[in-house]
């Protein structure tokens, strides 16, 4: 697994494990001072992301070459798609920013796992939203085992099932499987990862007996291990602040019930801007980039509520995305116009693993307020051994 | 035993989510001088600025999670510091940087007052309750008129109590989150951003009084804190990165409910200036 020495490194890429992938976003609107933000949502390349979905409150599962929710675009980054059994690592990351005003920048490369979107009531209320993360299903025949639920879980979703009486013949209880989506409604199973992708999916037998349940998964990483939270906003609310009064979530090491801390003031609309994390920025209550966990907790593994009854609550029609990703590495970009790189094969932490499906985004903090329409260039060069 | 053993546990507990990562962003209201150094926790940004407000001469507490945010609490396991970065674009920045765990303060100290002024002490350290490694700092919060002097009783690290030798104050007007005692090449002044204490002692438990020999004018809190880990900003639009697991003796600890913040000797007037970085912590299993 990796390398185990840096001739193995240079056996491995000359041997034709390496891939660089170039990519730019372009800031807009223009970033106030202090604030982290998400590129998933801007222009460029990869495409932006508007957080779809069916249907609110569903957990997305996001990948690289699945995308995010039912369009299936691929906002993430390019990393050269599976390499089981080696593994893939970030050998070197530079980044550029040119802005009229706002340097310096810090920009920081997450695997986004997924996200919850909401929209106009689910943005603006002051009840508890209630997330999705599993579904109950029936099993039929259709060019394999067919799974038929009520909500709309993105394709390649990792999913583990449980049943009251028997699960259908191919599935276990306690294995990762992942989604091909169908229809909104309808998916087939595989075994992999690489199987989903290609198409390669479980066999129909019998539908089994009782009530079946598949709850989704941190789709590469065990119950979400190292995985942050934040609010997105996608579309910028009419006006409001709210606060973020109550929360729950299951932690990593399993514990349901967890609360995020701090009590996390969302931007008033000033500062809900396309792309913005709503929790970041400069008055009390605000934590960037990631909502601050409970105690000692080491994850993620899912959200179950949330409430945003604190402050004054949004109006309008906002959209917001609740994402959850895993963070990779840093890179500081100093001044406008000047390229930036870090060597992460010598310096430690070093070699950050990049999991196969890796959906990779970058998050942006401004230390000023940025110019809109300034370009954030970065390039990513990969390895792979083992 | 709470703590690490060797890199690979710290690497590893990255690894497994036991890794907390903030940013900071700090643009000073206040005026400085170069030379001086100035205390960030009364910057604007994030964190937000705190402005020692609380009763006059009673020993009052931070609140760790409006510092330099490090996560809550992760007791039985023990949290440490493994990366400062900074940056900035402003040419008064440049400077060396002190991170340190501010513990207690004593507010409204008067500069004109020449009788004692005696402190409350009804609240303890919060750590280090010893008062080991413990220091003192003076901190303007009202402008000072400057020309003025003090010494102050103490209770040290052992339990005794201690007069101070004579703090000479800035010649000259000390602004608002400046340490008063900071003027560049001023006789008599303490060696550093910290006052001095008697000879042997290694720390400060509380202030007992404080006492002005010749009036200094302005406002000075009295500030308790503990020295984290250093680092410095070598010159503008460029980035600085200090990694406490390699390149210092060890990753300094951060204690449950530690607000962190810094000091730092300013090149000029940092007003208006721009300070970003961050900095990140892994705690043990």
């Amino acid at each position: 697994m990796g390398f185990t020495s840096q001739d193995d490194l240079i056996a491995q890429l000359t041997a034709g494990k390496y891939l660089r992938r170039d990519h730019a976003k372009l800031t807009s609107p223009a970033h106030t001072a202090g604030g982290w933000h998400s590129t998933s949502v801007l222009a460029g390349n990869p495409s932006a992301s508007t957080f779809p979905a069916t249907q609110d409150l569903v957990f997305q599962s996001c990948s690289e070459l699945g995308g995010d929710g039912a369009s299936a675009t691929i906002l993430g980054i390019h990393n050269g798609g599976a390499v089981l059994p080696a593994t893939k690592h970030v050998l070197n990351v530079g980044a550029m920013m040119v802005a009229a005003a706002g340097a310096p920048w810090q920009a920081k490369l997450v695997d986004l796992q997924g996200y919850y979107r909401m929209a106009t009531t689910n943005v603006t209320g002051v009840t508890s939203r209630t997330l999705i993360n599993s579904n109950t299903f029936t099993a039929s025949s259709s060019a394999g085992l067919l799974l038929t639920y009520a909500n709309d879980f993105n394709t390649f979703s990792r999913v583990r099932c449980t049943t009251t009486t028997t699960l259908p013949t191919g599935l276990s209880l306690a294995t990762d499987y992942w989604l091909v989506r169908v229809s909104a409604t309808t998916c087939r199973v595989a075994t992999s990862l690489v199987n989903a992708i290609a198409g390669t999916v479980i066999a129909f037998t019998d539908a089994g007996t009782g009530t079946h349940t598949f709850a989704v998964e941190m789709p590469r990483y065990a119950n979400g291990v190292g995985c942050e939270a934040f609010f997105v906003a996608q579309t910028q609310p009419t006006a409001g602040g709210p606060n973020l009064s109550a929360s729950s979530y299951t932690s990593t090491q399993g514990v349901a019930g967890r609360a995020f801390q701090g009590s996390p003031t969302m931007g008033a609309t000033a500062d809900a801007y396309a792309g913005r994390i709503l929790h970041s920025g400069n008055a009390t209550g605000r934590y960037g980039p990631f909502l601050p966990r409970q105690g000692a907790d080491t994850g993620i593994k899912s959200i179950e509520s949330f409430n945003w009854s604190g402050g004054t609550a949004y109006t309008g029609s906002g959209v917001v995305g609740l994402c959850i990703a895993r963070p990779i590495l840093d890179i500081a970009l100093p001044v406008t116009g000047m390229w930036s790189e870090r060597d992460l094969v010598n310096q430690l932490p070093s070699l950050p693993q990049v999991v196969d499906g890796a959906c990779l985004v970058w998050l942006l903090f401004g230390a000023g307020a940025t110019s809109t329409a300034s370009p954030f260039n970065a390039a990513l060069d990969f390895g792979w051994g083992g | 035993m709470p703590g690490f053993g060797s890199v690979g546990q710290y690497a590893g507990a990255q690894d497994a989510g036991r890794m907390h990562f903030c940013s900071l962003r700090k643009v000073p209201g206040q005026a400085s001088t170069a030379g001086w150094w100035v205390d960030l926790s009364m910057a604007s940004g994030n964190p937000k600025p705190q402005y020692y407000a609380s009763s006059p001469l009673v020993a009052s507490v931070f609140d760790g999670t409006e510092g330099i945010f490090h996560g809550f609490d992760k007791s039985p396991d023990s949290k440490h510091l493994t990366e400062i970065g900074l940056m900035t674009p402003t040419a008064a920045f440049v400077g060396q940087f002190i991170l340190m765990d501010y513990l207690l303060y004593y507010a409204f100290v008067d500069g004109d007052e020449l009788a004692d002024q005696v402190m409350t002490n009804s609240t303890p350290l919060p750590r280090y309750s010893t008062g080991e490694g413990v220091m003192v700092m003076a901190v303007s919060v009202a402008p000072t008129v400057g020309g003025g002097s003090f010494t102050f009783i103490y209770v040290n690290q052992d339990g005794v109590t201690k007069t101070s030798p004579v703090q000479v104050c800035s010649t000259i007007s000390a602004n608002i989150a400046s340490l008063a005692t900071t003027q560049p090449a001023l006789a008599g002044a303490p060696p550093g951003p910290f006052l001095t204490l008697a000879n042997g002692d290694t720390g400060v438990r509380s202030i007992v009084s404080a006492t002005f020999i010749v009036a200094n004018g302005g406002l000075l809190s009295l500030v308790l804190v503990k020295t984290i880990a250093d680092t410095v900003v070598r010159e503008i639009n460029t980035a600085k990165e200090t990694s406490y697991v390699n390149a210092r003796p060890g990753a300094p600890r951060i204690f449950d409910g530690a607000y962190l913040n810094m000091i730092m000797n300013c090149a000029g007037s940092v007003a208006a200036g721009t300070l970003a970085g961050h900095a990140r912590f892994v705690w043990s299993s």
